[in-house]
């Protein structure tokens, strides 16, 4: 008996055993998803819809069938991934020739669709599920009470674990799967299939996520929601270990749980981040992960050349950018004689979004780069202009100053962490740099955690025009979106946008031409994060309030699905997008969690077959440059 | 009757048109090699046969069947086996493991004990990583696990590339003796001369196209012509 | 259509129709709006909409000539969407009352923008003590329940019978913070020991390396400072490690009789709470769930949905008496003004600072042994008498009450 930090060793050897039990969770889910991602080069942003799906099976089984929990073991993964097989073939094959990032977009979507079905049939609150008769009861080990449950899931994790480490790593089955991963068209080129190798490694990898589910029902209750909180989690799991590392997803998934448990027990406010903090350090100094190979993205895209993330417009447009003129004639003219029509609150809402959709296709669109936590930006400079204009009795002009200059320097500050890695790595490391912000604006004192910022007052515009006035405070709003518009445009039609637009197009030659790539990324990038950050700040004058909503992750899945249907890459695409997206969930809002579905369907939809938006699609009709 | 004919062969990578119409036949037991300066097409003809490029239009019969429709593991199980330029040797396999890897198509591949005969070194690398073999290790590991497959038709993309004397006579000999067996044989190489000590016939290429043939028996006539070819 | 349309549009629409004299459009319009779909919605959700009519039934409106209309609406529990559909029901839809609104993050929001527009909020959901304290209004009533209530009854009557230690288990965010300020203050102010505490992030999942630490503490009661699946959770997770077993006890600082539903008996046994109504203390009450449960699937009527009834009719009556709907602050003038008198909370008032007055009460969970049944589940502990219960009425920090 001994005590470590004012620990006695009896309690800190049963944090550590709780950790391990957590651990196992991680790492049964990011074994399943190092191993999609190996074979498919997919991040399955779907897992964690996936393993609640394994428990609501679970449930099923108990309620329709009367099978129990150890029949469900068996039953529910295989049902489970035989949805993933269908998955594989109607939607995912159909991506391997593209950019990776729309896998990561396409399985987004699924998630949101099926984590809104589930939400729909059974509210948020969930269901319990019985423990099984073995499962009751525990072990008193002296220095804690261990369930038997408890003790169950780390046992059979390790033996999921290890007996796929031992099938993939020492069988002749794994040794299919692993040339596969390395160079797929020579192994065809044997005679072997290997789509169907895929689409069996994807269900196996979906079952796995489904086995926890079902380990994870008598535990933790079975809810929509289980599967949402994790996946992230387990996204910084797996960047961790190294993606397409067996092993090293396992030790990493174990290891960080024993971790996070530690936390919890020396410093557990920030138990919910460390896992992300210690990403973004293993990011800066190990870049491919603890056990990464070093393996580049590049190395899969043997033969076909794949099509970026967003296809250039049919036709090279016309010298002159006559139409883009009259477009923005013309959408000023409705915009200042829409609120007589239509309701201006609503109204500003939409313009505020057109701003953030803007500000994300300049770095989307033109650079190419996928960000997945563009939410930070938004977020926090609706926080910093709240705080001003309410605590500070700042003017809204300067209090949305403040929140655009803040949002920068979280923008240079995400940019020079993640602009070091492409790709999927990008879009990883954005997404975790947001969560982690997002749970520490829970947490802190001044964003008023749950309750946001409230009361915000809209003050006196230059000190001369109250804002309180409806009509005043439309035309502030458009008149910020309609001067951040063109600032925008201008930097994209400018010497400098040219050169982002030859990085997007083909990184290595423009470096090969001299350019300084990193620090021209960089740039878009925190510009990028500006505007979304004006955009942030006008929303939080406007409706007087800053909230968690703002910077957690569905909103920056909000601005990707935006900028997405409006068209990538086009000036107004945005624009459109953030309009139709804003009307369509106005109407949608009585029928509540199917916003969820219809946003992923049309993330689908988009992926799929309409990868130009609505606007790239009007510009091919017309032959108009927009 | 030839066991291999191709004819019109086009074929591209994304927009780039790299094949114009190769045509040329290969007979049953023959070597037959594609002659050609860099960036002829030659590797791509292989792999177009193989059914690996991009997009590829013509016809393509062996045995009778058109592969030119058919995805590569059909083409594979059709009878034919492909020995990479680069060739292949996956990293994360044992040795063993990249010989067993290539599953049999037909009967009467080479039992495993045959090809340790031909490659003893492999025999006694058999549990080192793929890729810690020297390139010459690596080569025997690469004709050796298509070997066992029973393929009769031996794709061979520049087997004696980097590779010391030494080590290419020793792939000669092995050619030669899989000639003896029946295998058929189309290997593409840049090394001419090697390619007289083991060929029957040669096919010049230039830009996508057949532009000449000769038979083996002919190569010393016609040295200034392929001289030209090659630009040697 | 008519969401998006501008006031200016509708006023030209509505300039054509003919208007009753007394009531804005004709119509008393009252928003029910709460979480319909998540952790909340068994103890308000579609149950609170059906008080509401019971309530606005019962006062027998359609008699006296008064036309009510009531809408719902769910917040999902985020400030942004109950302000966005609060906002839109005052300005577009005419609603002249909001009603229920549990998750106090949203109630900050709503009362803010009632007061602006000089509507009604009468809050029966959401726990938030500042309602009646530094964020008062005159448009605001808080009926049921809040934070210094629960802390003081639950808190004073445990230390009391002997839980003189405490351990806290709290959620790491503002609500879960304050709660157990509250709570320690009342347990120190009657002689008790706050033992320590551990801060979970919020919302959690696995809450037994927290559980280990109380456990490890030995405090004989371990205060939960959480909300809705946190408290599950917390309590279900409990049970599996044997923490009530091994001889501690668990203080649920905020939970309803659904929580207990949703545990069982054999989990929840034991567990003190306090609530301000209870469906089986008395006939009235029984009553009222007889006809209430079989309208919400089975679920028996919380303290919350009997506070939207208690509301509803105590605005009704106020409304009455003034023959308009128009002006927020005369109509809860109206309400402080008149004594409430109602089948479910009796007798009682409200405050100038915006507080309902009536007693409340610590219960115990029944053991399954001891209950005839679903849905009885309590043991009267204490009754703590109205004078007594509720936070003092100088010490808020209300600007309305004159010190």
């Amino acid at each position: 008996m001994f005590e470590i930090l004012g620990i006695s060793s009896q309690a800190l050897f049963g944090q550590l055993l709780i950790g391990l039990i957590n651990g196992s969770f991680y790492a049964l889910l990011s074994l399943g998803l190092a191993v999609i991602f190996g074979m498919l080069n997919i991040i399955n942003f779907a897992h964690g819809a996936q393993y609640m799906m394994g428990a609501f099976v679970a449930i099923f089984l108990l309620q329709y069938l009367g099978l129990g929990y150890w029949w469900a073991l068996v039953l529910a993964p295989i049902i489970v991934g035989a949805s993933g097989i269908v998955i594989e073939r109607l939607f995912l094959q159909w991506l391997y020739k593209l950019d990776h990032l729309y896998g990561l977009l396409l399985t987004f979507g699924l998630a949101l669709i099926i984590e809104g079905t589930f939400r729909n049939q059974f509210g948020s609150s969930g269901l319990p599920y019985p423990m099984p008769e073995a499962l009751r009861g525990g072990q008193n080990l002296g220095f804690m009470f261990l369930p038997n449950s408890r003790a169950w899931v780390i046992v059979a994790s390790l033996a999921v674990c290890l007996t796929t480490w031992f099938v993939i790593e020492r069988t002749r089955l794994g040794s299919y799967l692993r040339a596969a991963t390395e160079n797929p068209t020579l192994v065809r080129a044997f005679g072997i299939n290997v789509p169907r190798m895929i689409t069996l490694t994807y269900g196996f990898g979906v079952a796995l996520a489904a086995l926890a589910g079902v380990m994870a029902a008598p535990i933790y209750g079975v809810n929509p929601q289980m599967g949402a909180n994790l996946i992230i989690v387990v996204f910084a799991v797996v960047v961790i270990g190294g993606m397409g590392s067996i092993m090293g997803a396992i030790v990493t998934g174990f290891g960080l749980g024993v971790i996070e448990g530690l936390t919890k027990v020396f410093f557990p406010e920030a138990s919910n981040t460390v896992i992300f903090v210690i990403m973004a350090i293993v990011l800066l100094i190990r870049p491919a992960g603890l056990f990464g190979r070093g393996r580049e993205m590049t190395e899969h895209t043997a033969t076909a050349p794949k099509t970026a993330i967003n296809p250039p417009p049919a036709m090279a447009p016309p010298a002159t950018s006559r139409s883009e003129a009259v477009a923005f004639v013309l959408m000023t003219a409705i915009l200042l004689v829409a609120p007589l029509i239509v309701y201006p609150v609503f109204l500003m809402k939409a313009l505020c979004f057109a701003l953030f959709a803007c500000a994300f296709n300049l770095l989307l669109g033109y650079v190419g780069l996928l960000s997945f936590g563009h939410a930070l930006f938004f977020g926090w400079a609706s926080y910093a202009s709240a705080h001003a204009a309410k605590v500070w009795g700042l003017p809204p002009e300067l209090a949305i100053l403040f929140g655009a200059m803040v949002a920068a320097g979280f923008g240079l500050i995400v940019g020079a962490l993640a602009i070091r890695r492409q790709g999927i790595y990008f879009a990883m490391i954005t997404l975790a740099l947001a969560q982690m912000m997002f749970f520490f604006a829970v947490q802190a004192p001044f964003t008023g955690g749950e309750d946001g910022i409230q009361g915000v007052p809209r003050g006196r515009l230059f000190g001369l025009i109250d804002l309180a006035d409806q009509t005043s405070m439309y035309f502030t709003v458009l008149a910020i979106f309609l001067g951040s518009f063109l600032i925008i445009y201008r930097i994209i039609n400018s010497p400098f946008g040219e050169v982002l637009k030859a990085i997007r197009e083909n990184e290595p030659r423009a470096i090969s031409l001299g350019y300084r790539t990193d620090r021209y990324k960089l740039l878009a990038f925190v510009l990028s994060a500006t505007f979304a950050g004006v955009a942030g700040a006008t929303k939080a004058i406007v409706f007087q309030l800053a909230s968690l909503t703002d910077v957690d992750w569905p909103m920056s899945g909000e601005v990707i699905l935006m900028t997405l249907v409006g068209g990538l890459g086009t000036v107004f695409g945005p624009v459109v997008g953030a309009f139709f997206i804003v009307t369509l969930e106005n109407y949608l809002t009585h029928i509540g969690q199917w916003v969820l579905v219809v946003q992923g369907m049309i993330f689908v939809a988009c992926v799929l077959l309409f990868r130009r938006g609505i606007v790239g699609a009007l510009m091919r009709l017309t032959r108009v440059k927009l | 009757m030839s066991l291999l004919t191709v004819d019109d062969l086009q074929a591209w990578y994304g927009e780039s048109h790299v094949l114009h119409g190769v045509n040329f036949v290969v007979r049953p037991g023959e070597v037959v090699t594609l002659l050609g300066r860099n960036g002829a097409g030659k590797t791509t003809t292989l792999k177009a046969i193989m059914g690996i490029v991009g997009k590829r239009s013509g016809s393509v019969r062996y045995e009778g069947n058109e592969l030119i429709a058919l995805t590569s593991d059909r083409i594979a199980r059709a009878g034919i086996a492909y020995c990479p330029e680069e060739r292949g040797i996956f990293a994360s396999l044992t040795v063993e493991e990249n010989l067993l890897l290539p599953p049999q198509v037909r009967p009467g591949g080479l039992a495993v004990e045959r090809i340790f005969e031909l490659f003893p070194n492999l025999k006694e690398r058999l549990r080192s990583q793929g890729t810690k073999l020297s390139g010459g290790e690596q080569q025997m590991l690469a004709i050796g696990r298509i070997l066992r497959t029973g393929a009769r038709l031996l794709l061979l993309d520049e087997p004696t590339e980097g590779l010391a004397p030494v080590i290419i006579q020793q792939i000669g000999r092995t050619i030669g003796m899989l000639k003896q067996q029946g295998f058929t044989i189309l290997l593409v190489e840049q090394n001419f001369r090697f390619a007289a000590t083991v060929a029957d016939r040669h096919y010049v290429m230039e830009n996508g196209r057949v532009i000449d043939q000769f038979a083996n028996a002919d190569l010393d006539a016609n040295m200034a012509k392929l001289h030209d070819y090659l630009g040697v | 259509m008519k969401r998006l349309l501008s006031p200016a549009a509708l006023a030209l629409i509505g300039a054509c129709t003919v208007a009753h004299a007394q009531y804005t459009d004709g119509v008393i319009r009252i928003g029910v709006m709460n979480d319909m779909s998540g952790t909340y919605s068994d103890l308000s959700g579609q149950g609170s909409v059906i008080a509401a009519r019971m309530a606005v039934e019962d006062f027998g409106a359609a008699k006296k000539g008064m036309k009510v209309e009531i809408v719902g609406a769910d917040h999902q529990n985020k400030p942004d969407v109950g302000s966005n559909v609060v906002r839109t029901w005052l300005d577009v839809d005419r609603v002249d009352v909001v009603v229920d609104v549990p998750t106090s993050s949203v109630a900050l929001a709503v009362n803010q923008i009632v007061r602006d527009k000089n509507k009604v909020f009468l809050v029966s959901g959401a726990a938030a003590s500042d309602l009646t304290g530094a964020a008062c209004t005159p448009n605001t009533v808080h009926w049921t329940y809040d934070t210094w209530a629960l802390a003081n009854g639950t808190g004073q009557a445990i230390v009391k019978t002997g839980g003189n230690t405490w351990f806290f288990l709290t959620a790491n965010y503002a609500f879960g913070l304050a709660l157990e300020r509250d709570t320690a203050a009342v347990v120190v102010k009657n002689g008790g020991k706050v033992l320590g505490q551990v801060r979970h992030p919020f919302p959690g999942t696995d809450f037994s390396s927290f559980l280990l630490q109380a456990q490890a503490s030995r405090a004989k009661i371990i205060g939960l400072a959480n909300a809705g699946s946190d408290t599950i959770n917390s309590i279900k997770q409990a049970s599996e490690f044997g923490i009530v077993k091994g001889g501690q006890n668990l203080a649920a600082l905020l939970a309803f009789i659904t929580d207990v539903h949703a545990l069982g008996l054999q989990t929840a046994q034991g567990l003190i709470m306090t609530e301000s109504w209870y469906w089986d203390l008395n006939d009235n009450n029984r009553a009222f769930a007889k006809r209430l449960a079989p309208q919400f699937k089975g679920i028996h009527p919380t303290m919350v949905h009997a506070g939207v009834y208690s509301a509803v009719t105590h605005y009704l009556k106020a409304v009455e008496a003034l023959k308009s709907d128009g002006d927020g602050k005369a109509i809860v003038a109206k309400m402080k003004e008149l004594p409430t008198d109602d089948p479910l909370f009796g007798q009682g008032t409200v405050r100038a600072d915006g507080r309902k007055i009536h007693p409340m009460y610590l219960f115990e969970v029944k053991t399954p042994k001891e209950s005839r049944g679903a849905w009885d589940y309590y043991k009267l502990r204490a009754t703590i008498p109205a004078d007594q219960a509720w936070r003092p009425l100088g010490e808020g920090g209300c600007p309305l009450v004159k010190s």
